[in-house]
């Protein structure tokens, strides 16, 4: 019965409990990190910038490849060929 | 009629327009202020929800200068995700929602600091260093007469599952209504009740271990 009535009495110890209030000067703490956050922002753009010209000199050469890959003449490799068969 | 929820508590912001504020229209306007990059609507906003995500910060980590390091990420991050808010419950539900978010992570990289020094304790020869344990606490807004009783129930939550424990700290702690709990977790009236209820009966085991254990 006493054991009972104890853990009532602990369940119950938060009635009428006050909200607790940060320390003051938290807020300028967020402001300062808040700034920081922002400035860090700013200089996203240029970040961007360089991550745009990477993508282009990649896909550019990527192109340049591709290109040559195509420009090779089929007589080339016929003419090789007939040089192997001229040997005999 | 407001819910009391949405009360403001003037008496520490006596300069602040709290009447005018006490809407979650208002509260919007103050978000799309912030989405903005305007700063000074991040003070508005601190002072009308810091005290809220200080104390639900606390109930959690029942340390007052962790719940601070909470209370400042939980406002960095509403002014980082301002403009992504979409406007599908009300501001005090999703600000609540991210407290306890950061709070259950913080509780979950403590809980990983315990583990690995408990492994390096296991590897050092000498004992040196005692593993992370938090101390007693007093929560500071429990009256001078319940603050050993307090103390015992706040060991007693500490041990409590993670549902249970935001169901309780909101319900009880927060005093907020279940239909508001129930928002905030995302889980159904019927289902706070019962993580309520469920919590109250781990919370009565734990206290027979304690009373057992007590000294009289």
């Amino acid at each position: 019965m006493k054991k009972e009535q104890w853990k009532e009495e602990i369940l119950n110890s938060l009635e009428g409990i006050q909200q607790a209030a940060p320390n003051k000067n938290l807020y300028n703490k967020i402001r300062t990190k808040v700034i920081a956050g922002q400035k860090r922002v700013v200089r996203r753009p240029y970040v961007a910038l360089a991550a745009a010209c990477l993508v282009v000199l990649v896909a550019s050469n990527v192109w340049i490849l591709a290109q040559r890959k195509v420009d090779i003449p089929a007589s080339s490799i016929y003419r090789v060929d007939n040089a192997n068969f001229d040997l005999y | 009629m407001q819910p009391s929820f949405l009360k403001i508590p003037c008496t520490r912001n006596p300069a602040y327009h709290c009447q005018e504020m006490n809407t979650n229209a208002l509260h919007q306007e103050l978000l799309a202020q912030i989405a903005r990059g305007h700063e000074p609507a991040l003070a508005k906003m601190y002072a009308v929800f810091s005290s809220r995500v200080f104390n639900t910060a606390l109930g959690y980590l029942q340390d007052t200068s962790e719940a601070e390091e909470v209370t400042q990420d939980v406002f960095v991050k509403i002014f980082q995700s301002a403009a992504r808010f979409e406007g599908k419950s009300a501001i005090s539900t999703w600000i609540y929602r991210i407290t306890v978010n950061q709070s259950l992570d913080r509780l979950a990289y403590r809980n990983r600091q315990k583990r690995f020094g408990h492994m390096i304790s296991l590897f050092r020869s000498e004992s040196s260093e005692p593993p992370i344990d938090i101390p007693h606490f007093d929560h500071p807004g429990v009256v001078l007469e319940q603050k050993e009783k307090a103390r015992t129930l706040f060991k007693a939550i500490e041990s409590l599952p993670e549902q249970q424990k935001t169901a309780f700290i909101l319900s009880f702690l927060e005093e907020l209504p279940r239909q508001k709990v129930a928002e905030i977790m995302q889980v159904s009236l019927k289902a706070v009740e019962s993580l309520l209820q469920r919590g109250k009966g781990n919370l009565r085991l734990r206290l027979e271990d304690f009373y057992e254990g007590r000294r009289f």
